[in-house]
């Protein structure tokens, strides 16, 4: 799956799931651009799992802090 | 207890994987696994009585790293796990706190988290280190210490917090007897529950799992996160395992009518849910009747919701509203309550939600601040005593003596008993309470006050239920520096509700950025953090002019960015009832 396909199935799990509106930019942070509290990170986390059927460990997620490091290791988990 | 269960074969965990496969696991195996882990933890060198930590998501090597810890005589502290894709300074700071403050011989984690938390135990030096369950010396035989009724059961943490940690000490003697009457108190026939309550929540594990062990029964978990971002998941489960019971803090309730879709509650029927409790938070009326009218085509029953109250200091909980019935609410004169402190019936009133009677064993009191008992209908400091109230903090002398008078507990909450009921009206204790979790609001000024243009110790951070609202609000009051530029004044509010997000994960309702020398504080400055709600709902605080157009009610469309739409709690799905959707703006004050 290439980088904008994933951008694509996150930004519409993001408009689904956490009623996120506008463009999804690769460049945004989740918290500090997107806004998303604990509660939201967590669902972001699970939907993105669910959808893509990755497992993302505390290494990737201590990692993770733009919609594009998102999308990089969702790539590299579907790869690997 | 859990010698005694596992001789109940048919009885245990059941866990739930986020597609709702089944992990199954009995009390017999959770003791054997247990005093295996004991055995390995005497080998190591733990003793009686050492306090040892404990991280881990839900699921059975939780249980056997509990059990494990009590069955070698030690006491366990458990402790949550990092947030997802959260900040991770913030939690490591926190978690290092906490460990210092119960002061941790060894902490035991899961495996994947042995990396992250290295950086943490480095910092709070447990003497034995960070450990996996796979990591600890094979023994030569299991451990079974004989149970002392006045040693330590467990320590739980009233907050998390970076500044400065409660933990309080419980007995196995106040444990056993809370959990004994809670059963006491639930229906003999219903031994079925389902949880997605956080382990290192009292109302997780003493509330849920240990009543389960003690009846023994069985009980289905599901981890927080796969109910916060699929709430259907628990009813469903309580569908799937008919089972009769359940508790959830007042956000839960809402969460679910806010986005459970209808579709994924094909099949589903909630008649058998007998008992669904509603504690850890302030409870709305608003929440409750939402809830009731939308799963009642599921067959939920009404008279179920069943609001309580209690805290971490009673080991759990304090009173309990009558099961059989429909919640109870009540409409008092706003204006007497306000100002006279009395509550007088008013069917035009403020709405409040009774949390019921004592336990059976435990008393309550309101009284004053000389601590004098007061009549009925006078709101005043509820105080309660029994034998499940905590022996005190651990280390903690001073707090202890602040909190603990004659056996009585100063809850630090303010309320009325009416008809016999107890009615909560506000807190005096400084607690920012949101989705049933407690944070020390100096844990979120601190946030705010490393800001450019803010000073140390000019920020007050308080949270209350506002008449009519679904859920308490979080409203951060700072008074910016002099001589701050116009620019950095206008970005003040969006700057401070970033950094909290960030800090600490909440959204904040509400940001007033005031003048220097605006905030009440006492003689030695000390800052009044309830007067300044009062004076804010009330109108009587100033805001600082220039600050004025940014400083709004809902600081979203300030942010910057792409917002979410509404506020904190307007997830998408469904559309908000008409009642759940109450949150007023500001000055429409709490009672």
């Amino acid at each position: 799956m290439k980088r904008d396909e994933i951008l694509d199935v996150i930004a519409e799990l993001a408009r689904r799931e956490l009623g996120f509106e506008g463009n999804l930019e690769p460049g945004m942070r989740l918290v500090e651009d997107l806004e998303l509290d604990s509660i939201r990170l967590m669902t972001l986390a699970t939907e993105v799992e669910d959808h893509f059927r990755v497992c993302l460990d505390e290494d990737d997620e201590a990692s993770i802090e733009t919609v594009a490091d998102l999308v990089a290791v969702v790539e590299s988990k579907l790869a690997g | 207890m859990l010698l005694r269960a596992s001789g109940f074969p048919q009885t245990g965990l059941r866990f739930l994987d986020r597609r709702e496969r089944e992990r199954w696991t009995s009390w017999a195996e959770i003791y054997q696994r247990a005093a295996a882990v004991g055995g390995s933890l005497r080998a190591l060198g733990v003793e009686a009585g050492d306090r040892v930590a404990l991280v881990y998501p839900t699921g059975p090597d939780f249980f056997y790293a509990f059990f494990g810890i009590l069955l070698a005589g030690a006491v366990p502290v458990p402790l949550y796990p990092p947030p997802r894709l959260g900040r991770r300074d913030e939690y490591q700071s926190r978690t290092a706190a906490m460990l210092r403050a119960a002061g941790t011989r060894l902490v035991l984690a899961d495996g994947r988290l042995l990396r992250l938390l290295s950086e943490t135990v480095s910092a709070a030096e447990p003497e034995l280190g960070c450990r996996a369950l796979d990591g600890l010396p094979t023994a030569n035989g299991a451990a079974e210490v004989p149970v002392d009724p006045s040693a330590l059961a467990l320590v739980q943490f009233s907050s998390g917090t970076t500044v400065d940690p409660k933990p309080v000490a419980l007995t196995n003697r106040a444990v056993v007897s809370q959990v004994r009457s809670l059963n006491a108190f639930w229906p003999e026939a219903d031994n079925s529950g389902v949880s997605w309550l956080p382990l290192y929540h009292d109302m997780g594990l003493i509330g849920c799992v240990f009543p389960a062990l003690e009846r023994p029964g069985t009980l289905t978990l599901i981890a927080p996160e796969i109910f916060a971002s699929r709430p259907a998941v628990w009813l469903r489960a309580l569908s799937r395992y008919q089972a009769s019971i359940s508790v959830a803090p007042n956000f839960a309730y809402g969460l679910c009518v806010d986005r459970i879709r209808d579709d994924e509650l094909d099949g589903v029927d909630l008649g058998e849910w007998r008992i669904a409790l509603n504690g850890a938070e302030p409870v709305a009326p608003s929440v409750l009747r939402a809830f009731q009218r939308r799963f009642a085509r599921w067959g939920f029953r009404p008279a179920a919701l069943t609001p309580v109250y209690g805290l971490s200091e009673a080991t759990l909980a304090v009173t309990f509203s009558a099961l059989e019935d429909d919640f109870r609410s009540e409409c008092f004169d706003r204006e007497i309550l306000a100002s006279e402190g009395r509550a007088r019936p008013d069917s035009a009133g403020v709405e409040l939600v009774s949390v019921g009677q004592p336990l059976p064993g435990t008393e309550i009191r309101i009284a004053d601040e000389d601590g004098t008992a007061l009549p009925a209908c006078q709101v005043g400091r509820v105080e309660a005593r029994g034998p499940s109230i905590m022996d005190g903090y651990l280390g903690r002398p001073d707090l202890t003596a602040a909190a603990l008078r004659d056996g009585w507990l100063d809850t630090g909450d303010l309320g009325f008993v009416h008809d016999g009921e107890l009615f909560l009206t506000s807190r005096r204790k400084d607690l920012v309470i949101l989705r049933g979790r407690n944070y020390l609001p100096a844990e979120i000024e601190q946030a705010v006050e490393d800001l450019d243009g803010v000073g140390k110790g000019c920020t007050v951070a308080v949270s209350w239920m506002p008449e009519g609202a679904s859920g308490e609000r979080l409203a951060l009051f700072v008074e910016h520096l002099r001589g701050i530029s116009p620019t950095a004044l206008e970005g003040l509010p969006a700057a401070c509700a970033r950094s909290v997000l960030g800090r600490v994960g909440l959204h904040a309702d509400e940001v007033v950025v005031l003048e220097p020398g605006t905030l009440p504080r006492t003689s030695s400055g000390k800052l009044r953090r309830q007067e300044t709600l009062r004076r804010y709902l009330s109108g009587e605080l100033k805001e600082a002019p220039d600050a004025d157009a940014a400083a709004v009610a809902n600081r979203r469309g300030t942010g910057g960015g792409a917002p979410l739409p509404g506020g904190g709690e307007g997830w998408p799905g469904r559309p908000r009832t008409e009642e759940g959707s109450g949150v007023r703006g500001r000055g429409e004050g709490s009672v």
